[in-house]
């Protein structure tokens, strides 16, 4: 899982009001490369909730990315490189993502987080 | 044979979901949701139109076969039933070529059609992007399952 889904993944789970983000339990990170993409990273920037990816790059080991960042940084090819490796190329393969108000753990094995709810949690 | 030509119509139909989707023809790569991914077959022809995409399948064994494929997108399990569980507003587009109808299947007792369908529903409305689409069919079973649709 990339930390681009990541920045999209939210706690489901009945009465949680905010369940974003989700805490990363990190036990297994991979490194994936993959061709940048200007334009996409872009397009992103916009939808991505900054902190949360700041924070959850800093759990899988990588802690190059600015605390603050303005839409003028996406002019810098720096900046892009690593915009670009946090989001799209570190890999959680084994861990869990935690809900940030029940501490209920979802685990994440092979790089596939299990999101399903048990019925009491719907 | 018959699978050969099952496996063509749905990538003909996942090549209408695509341009259901009607996204601007500017070469700028996409986030895409795959619900009901299953095997990765269209997540494939996601990645080779140039996009990123999530995918998310209630089996864990369709999700091993994917996993075997080595597919470019991101997986999880999950039950749209229970609502996608994707923030507000991020995807750019959404399609299925699983058969929607298993929402209105209630396997368990415990299950309720109408609400799996509104968790699904609102969800999936929710995290679609302005003008972002979403495109799947759905092949009523009975009277009842078309009535939950509309």
């Amino acid at each position: 899982m990339r930390l681009l889904t990541h920045n999209m993944l939210s706690s489901n789970i009945k009465g949680v009001t905010n369940g974003f983000p989700l805490r990363i339990e990190a036990e297994k990170v991979v490194e994936k490369q993959v061709d940048l993409n200007i334009d996409f990273l872009k397009n992103m920037f916009a939808k991505i909730e900054w902190r949360a990816l700041v924070s959850a790059a800093r759990t899988m080991g990588y802690s190059e990315l600015p605390e603050e960042v303005e839409p003028s940084k996406l002019d810098s090819e720096e900046f892009l490189q690593k915009f670009h490796h946090a989001l799209l190329e570190l890999h959680l393969e084994e861990g869990a993502l935690v809900c940030p108000e029940t501490g209920r753990r979802f685990p994440v094995s092979k790089g596939i987080p299990n999101m399903l709810l048990h019925e009491d949690e719907v | 044979m018959v699978l050969i030509k099952l496996l063509a119509l749905r990538l003909e139909l996942l090549a209408l979901r695509l341009e259901l989707l009607a996204l601007p023809q500017d070469d700028v790569p996409r986030l895409l949701l795959d619900i009901g991914c299953g095997s990765g077959l269209s997540g494939e022809t996601l990645s080779d139109s140039g996009h990123h995409w999530i995918g998310s399948d209630i089996s864990q064994s369709m999700l091993d076969v994917v996993l075997e494929n080595e597919v470019k997108g991101d997986l999880f399990l999950g039950d749209m039933g229970q609502g996608l569980g994707l923030r507000s507003g991020v995807i750019d587009g959404a399609i299925s070529i699983s058969d929607i109808q298993w929402l209105c299947n209630a396997d368990k007792s415990s299950h309720n059609p109408r609400l799996r369908l509104k968790a699904f529903s609102g969800s999936l409305y929710r995290c679609l992007a302005r003008g972002a689409k979403a495109a799947f069919h759905m092949y009523p079973e009975n009277l009842d399952q078309r009535e939950l649709r509309q």
